[in-house]
């Protein structure tokens, strides 16, 4: 699957080490932020349950963590970009904080949700890497766009804030096609999941500390 | 003028299975300013649950807790530290979580780390401390808070002898200087010093709110230890503990025994930490105890020696030279708290029987 998209990459567009780096590295921001949250919230249950403060912090700690991270990924993209001579688009200007506020939203409110979940069952702790790891294989990580039959999975596949993020990103660096329809879907649902990860926190941490 | 008003606070927990459980109900009281108030009670009773409230760490179902000036709550010693970084590092971590700025723990950085008595150590990382030292840590942060309500839960069941004084005296120090103390513990000794009131719960609900002196005697009174009914071999029908300021007495009814041969009794009388202090049988004093019926009952007493505290009682009852019955935790004694030595903290006088003597200059 790897190697096989590096035949379907248009060397005209976007040099190849720099469309996987790009897709990885955001990719990776998603995956730690999200087990980092949800392992943040176990191994401090002695402090939740004995001390109080504010329990955003839980998860912002891990999402800020992480968020360096990928200042420092994002530096190194771009040498690898100047290195590799690609061509640095107009489009990057606004796509870039574009694809930043659709990634962090939608990875705050799905770390939040997540977090909340596994603090009710435990056992979802298991299944959320694994969720994770099924995730950089349907998310155009390494591999364009396939052509999908359905137009409402199409649509949910291509229009998700972060495949949306990821090619945001690229078309900094090439001529990578995103529909403005496409973009306000994922902006939309961007919000939608970080509203919804703000109320169920609201509501979940109060009784935080019984739970943990 | 108030410092924390309680009205009728609940908490209630749903289980599994969809029963509600109250860990506390109806708990409405109010603490005066630079008062020292004790909540003492059994296991489960609720007291942790108040305190827990009382910091923001849960909400309360139903009530709502008011308090008047800056609070901070030590429910654990040494809450957030953090085994990698270094001892004064902990010292600015844990003196944050309990509430004090930067600027108030770099002003009494010096006197902390005097305090814990580990200034040789407290730049090497935490994770190389030994536990007491990480509690001497923990304790030093916490007598430096400066905040003008304290709620303490039994943050005195740890550390040697020698640091219990130490602590105790802080607090005391803390008291005197006009802090308001809510103290939670088992240590009924170390209340009885600290509170100037007493606060009982029992399965959530208050049961006795008064002196301290009053409150540990209904305390005592109503704490039930398990009934006893009857020993294994079902020789030993029922035990009986009474005590006063002189003497304990014991009184025991032995049934269902086999012939109507003279019996061997022994009474073990252990501490709360199962060491056994001293034994008291018929056979050592040479005193026959004849069934009549295969029953015999008997008081044994002994002169009252016994320092504040729970002493579990062994039955062994044999005949023939053979043994009948061995029961462990036949009973207990209770003691209430009392100062044996008349001594300005009988606490740190570590021994477990009083017996009597006497000094003569020579």
């Amino acid at each position: 699957m790897f190697s096989a998209d590096k035949t379907s990459v248009n060397s005209n567009s976007i040099p190849f080490p720099v469309f996987i780096f790009s897709g990885i590295i955001i990719w990776n921001f998603f995956t730690n932020a999200v087990n980092g949250c949800v392992s943040n919230i176990q191994a401090n249950a002695g402090i939740i349950s004995k001390s109080y403060f504010p329990r955003y912090f839980l998860v912002l700690s891990p999402f800020i963590r992480c968020m360096l991270d990928l200042l420092i990924s994002s530096f190194l993209l771009l040498l690898l970009a100047i290195f590799t001579q690609s061509s640095f688009s107009n489009v990057g200007w606004w796509s870039i904080p574009m694809a930043a506020i659709l990634l962090f939203l939608t990875t705050l409110g799905l770390a939040t949700i997540a977090t909340i979940s596994v603090v009710y069952n435990r056992h979802l702790r298991h299944g959320i890497p694994m969720l994770l790891y099924a995730g950089l294989f349907l998310m155009p990580v390494f591999h364009y766009i396939p052509t999908i039959k359905f137009a409402f999975v199409r649509i949910l596949y291509q229009a998700n804030p972060l495949s949306v993020a990821i090619r945001l990103v690229r078309s900094a660096f090439g001529n990578q096609i995103i529909s403005v329809p496409e973009i306000c879907i994922a902006t939309i649902l961007a919000f939608s999941i970080f509203i919804f990860g703000i109320i169920a926190f609201r509501r979940f941490e109060n009784t935080l500390a019984d739970r943990v | 003028m108030k410092a924390i008003d309680f009205h009728s606070i609940g908490k209630c927990y749903t289980l599994k299975n969809g029963t509600i459980k109250w860990a506390i109900r109806n708990f409405s009281t109010s603490i005066l300013k630079g008062e020292s108030v004790g909540i003492i009670g059994a296991n489960g009773a609720g007291k942790s649950t108040v305190l827990k409230i009382l910091a923001g760490i849960t909400l309360p179902t139903e009530g709502e807790a008011d308090i008047h000036g800056s609070f901070s709550s030590l429910l654990e010693v040494g809450t957030g530290f953090h085994p990698d970084l270094s001892g004064k590092e902990n010292i600015f971590l844990n003196g944050s979580i309990l509430g004090l700025s930067k600027k108030q723990i770099d002003t009494q950085l010096n006197a902390i780390i005097e305090f814990s008595g580990v200034s040789d150590y407290i730049d090497e990382p935490l994770r190389t401390y030994s536990s007491g030292m990480k509690l001497r840590l923990a304790f030093a942060v916490m007598a430096h808070l400066t905040t003008d309500i304290l709620a303490l839960d039994e943050v005195l069941a740890v550390g040697d002898s020698q640091f219990q004084i130490q602590c105790m005296e802080r607090i005391f120090s803390l008291k005197n200087s006009g802090k308001t103390i809510l103290f939670v513990s088992h240590n009924l000794s170390a209340v009885k010093q600290l509170c100037d009131r007493v606060i009982v719960l029992d399965k959530g609900q208050i049961v006795f709110v008064g002196k301290s002196d009053e409150a540990f005697s209904f305390y005592t009174k109503n704490s039930r230890t398990p009934s006893f009914e009857g020993s294994k071999n079902g020789y030993l029908k029922a035990i009986q503990v009474r005590t006063d300021e002189k003497k304990v007495e014991i009184v025991l009814s032995i049934i269902n025994l086999p012939k109507d041969n003279p019996i061997d009794l022994g009474v073990n009388i252990a501490d709360g930490q199962g060491n056994a202090l001293f034994h008291i049988s018929n056979r050592f004093v040479a005193i026959s105890l004849l069934p009549k019926n295969g029953i015999v009952n008997c008081l044994l007493h002994f002169e009252h020696c016994l320092k504040p505290g729970n002493y579990p009682i062994n039955v062994f009852i044999g005949q023939n030279n053979e043994q009948l019955e061995w029961t462990e935790f036949a009973s207990s004694i209770e003691i209430a708290p009392y100062n044996p030595y008349g001594f300005h903290n009988p606490e740190a006088i570590q021994a477990s029987i009083i017996c009597p003597f006497e000094i003569t200059q020579l």
